[in-house]
């Protein structure tokens, strides 16, 4: 779904913040613009045109989708749906993630998404099994 | 701008400064309606941190937004004038809790949720649970004199500092209280920092009493066809002597629109209560709540239920609680706003009268209300519930909050109990303190941040306006120079 056919719950983000504190990643950064909070003021921004698409991506992309803030969320939004549906749109856009484009060349390279040497992962499966 | 940045990343190191666009958007709202955009952000990590801060913003008349979780209701943590918003958030060290002494120690961007939880792992509790509990801040908490869920039983929070630290704009150090449970030496400070809405100084680190927390609790529900009821019903409470946590009334509109969506099968009433009490042995718990069950029927309480499980707890709870989410399924796009009419207090007599008026004012103006009351404590919360993208809602919402506040005025009450002034009260500072103490607080103002860096824009101190320094979210906005054509 377009990004614009989200904009009811980007509006119904009261931006009282009771998502921030369950966030693993604002946790980690204490930054307004990786709550859920913050994304929803950062897309609304977007889509009124005060900020472009390359300045949002990266924030975009550091979320797990992990649900926390929905549930928590005053009023239960699926925020983890609207940045999905923003991913959707920066990938169309050309600004897809760089993690997902490593792990594409990893694979074509080493044959696994984490870029391990092939037979280091082989003598570990046979340290596993002795 | 760009040298004072580099010497604030010199403070508080590189990661500590925030100045992308997109970050810094993420900064600019709250509750209102307003969107403002900080130059920069500054996370201080120590005290020393925060003085050097504020001896070079003073020096370079920056101004300066202290900011905790930016839960505000009212724009108090906004910069609307620009400048530095100092977040206090990475400020959060619990630094000490003594069960000797009944205190904590902590730093300002301690969340009150984290805090609770390491309180309860010792049996004790810092009673002032604000609904933003999981957002909000000690140092916001303190910096607005909040008023907890349980503010019935427990007060405001200003009287349970019993130390304090605040820096002052010039960076001096001011230790207010200790370790001591008293303390009676000139004028109390404390007090004044708390509430003051970050206008006065930097809370860096805060000394909190504490109370045991009581081992056992229950939630009692019940519906009235009469708010007068109600409100007996809450008032023979409290003469009975019984140490309830707290009271809660819901108008009936409000009751039924929440049992609809979420299926709750509630009767038709015209107030619903909710309240909760504690005990220090079950037996104990046992007594209150037969009082309280007792003089609830006696009133005219019907369907009185008691929870003691979650599921139950919860569905007691929701016509409190549920609104926003009610409110979304039945009318999508729809929010709440934080604006001036939000928190008001009227005398303990009038508070069926002002659930029932309040109400009926905004729904006069066509759009959605939902009536709140810490019974016993006489604070209202209306909420008005809008479709930002209709310009007639914001007529009718502004039309609404002044229509309330006076309302409220005339019948003995006071504009704001809660969230304090903020922002978004600006307008209606002179008509709820008058024209002396408005010069007094300017007064103290200037004597402590003679510049006007701190928290510029709030409460009335160099303004009375609200919509001319701050950009809208919604360009539907109303704004109340529009108003007044
Ligand atoms: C869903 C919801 C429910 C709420 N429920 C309640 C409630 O039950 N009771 C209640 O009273 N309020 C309530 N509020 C309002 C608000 O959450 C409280 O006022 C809370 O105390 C704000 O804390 P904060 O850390 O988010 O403060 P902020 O919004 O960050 O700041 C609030 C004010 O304090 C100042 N400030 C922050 N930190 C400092 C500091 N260290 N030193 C000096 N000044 C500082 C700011 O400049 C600002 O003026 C609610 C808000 C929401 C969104
Ligand atoms: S879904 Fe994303 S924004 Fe929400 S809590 Fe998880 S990581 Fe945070
Ligand atoms: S809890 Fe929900 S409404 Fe509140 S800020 Fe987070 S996403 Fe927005």
């Amino acid at each position: 779904m377009p990004l614009k056919e989200h904009l009811h719950i980007i509006m119904e983000c009261v931006s009282c913040g009771l998502c921030q504190s369950n966030c693993p990643i604002y946790k980690q950064t204490n930054l307004e613009s990786n709550s859920a909070k913050g994304k929803m003021t950062i897309l609304f921004a977007l889509l009124e045109g005060w900020l472009n698409w390359d300045e949002v991506a990266e924030r975009m992309y550091e979320c797990t989708t992990c649900k926390n803030c929905q549930a928590t969320c005053l009023s239960g939004l699926d925020i983890p749906a609207v940045v999905e549906a923003a991913r959707a749109e920066l990938v169309k856009r050309g600004l897809g993630n760089e993690v997902s484009a490593q792990l594409v060349k990893n694979m074509q390279k080493t044959h696994n998404p984490f870029g391990e040497d092939p037979k280091a992962r082989n003598r570990l499966k046979e340290l596993a099994e002795a | 701008m760009s040298d004072t940045i580099e010497q604030l990343r010199q403070i508080v190191g590189e990661n500590n400064v925030i100045t992308a666009k997109v970050d810094r958007v993420a900064y600019s709202r709250d509750l209102t309606p307003y969107f403002s955009i900080p130059d920069a952000v500054v996370y201080p990590t120590t005290t020393e941190q925060v003085v050097e801060i504020l001896i070079l913003l003073n020096e370079k008349g920056v101004p300066v937004t202290p900011r905790g979780g930016g839960a505000s209701f009212q724009g108090s943590s906004l910069a609307v004038r620009g400048g530095i918003l100092l977040d206090l958030s990475r400020m959060n060290k619990i630094l000490e809790i003594s069960n000797e002494d009944m205190i904590a120690i902590v730093q300002p961007g301690v969340r009150y949720e984290t805090f609770e939880h390491e309180l309860e792992r010792r049996g004790l509790t810092f009673p002032h649970d604000v609904g933003s509990h999981n957002a909000a801040t000690i140092g916001g908490i303190l910096a607005s004199d909040s008023n907890g869920h349980h503010a019935y039983k427990h007060g405001r929070v200003g009287a349970w500092i019993q130390g304090m630290e605040v820096v002052l704009v010039d960076g001096t150090i001011l230790r207010l209280g200790t370790r001591a449970p008293r303390y009676n030496m000139g004028y109390n400070l404390a007090a004044l920092f708390a509430g003051s809405e970050g206008t006065l100084g930097i809370i860096t680190e805060a000394t909190l009493k504490l109370v045991p927390r009581m081992p056992v609790e229950a939630t009692i529900g019940a519906f009235f066809q009469n708010l007068d009821g109600l409100m007996n019903a809450s008032l023979a409470i409290t003469m009975s002597g019984i140490d309830a946590g707290t009271f809660e009334a819901t108008d009936g509109k409000t009751v039924k629109t929440i049992s609809d969506v979420m299926n709750l099968g509630f009767p038709t009433c015209e107030g619903n209560f909710v309240g909760d009490v504690q005990g220090f042995d079950e037996e104990n718990l046992q007594r209150k709540l037969m009082v309280m069950e007792r003089i609830l029927k006696e009133h005219g309480g019907e369907n009185v239920v008691i929870a003691r499980d979650e599921e139950t707890t919860n569905k007691l709870w929701a016509p409190r609680l549920e609104i926003d989410t009610a409110i979304v399924k039945v009318h999508p796009g729809y929010r709440e706003f934080g604006f001036a009419a939000a928190d008001p207090c009227v005398p303990l007599s009038k508070q069926a009268e002002a659930i029932r008026e309040i109400g009926r004012i905004i729904r006069s103006h066509g759009i959605i209300a939902a009536v709140f009351c810490h019974a016993g404590i006489g604070i209202i919360h209306p909420a008005v519930l809008i479709d930002a993208r209709n310009r007639e809602h914001w007529v009718a919402m502004k039309k609404a909050e002044q229509e309330i506040l006076e309302y409220v005025v005339g019948i003995g009450g006071v504009v704001t109990a809660e969230h304090g002034f903020g922002y978004v009260k600006n307008p209606y500072v002179r008509m709820a303190i008058g024209q002396d103490k408005l010069e007094l607080d300017r007064r103290i103002k200037k004597l402590l941040d003679p510049n006007g860096i701190l928290n510029p824009g709030k409460m009335a101190l160099d303004t009375e306006e609200r919509d001319s320094d701050v950009g809208f979210i919604y360009k539907e906005y109303v704004t109340d120079e529009e108003m007044a054509e």
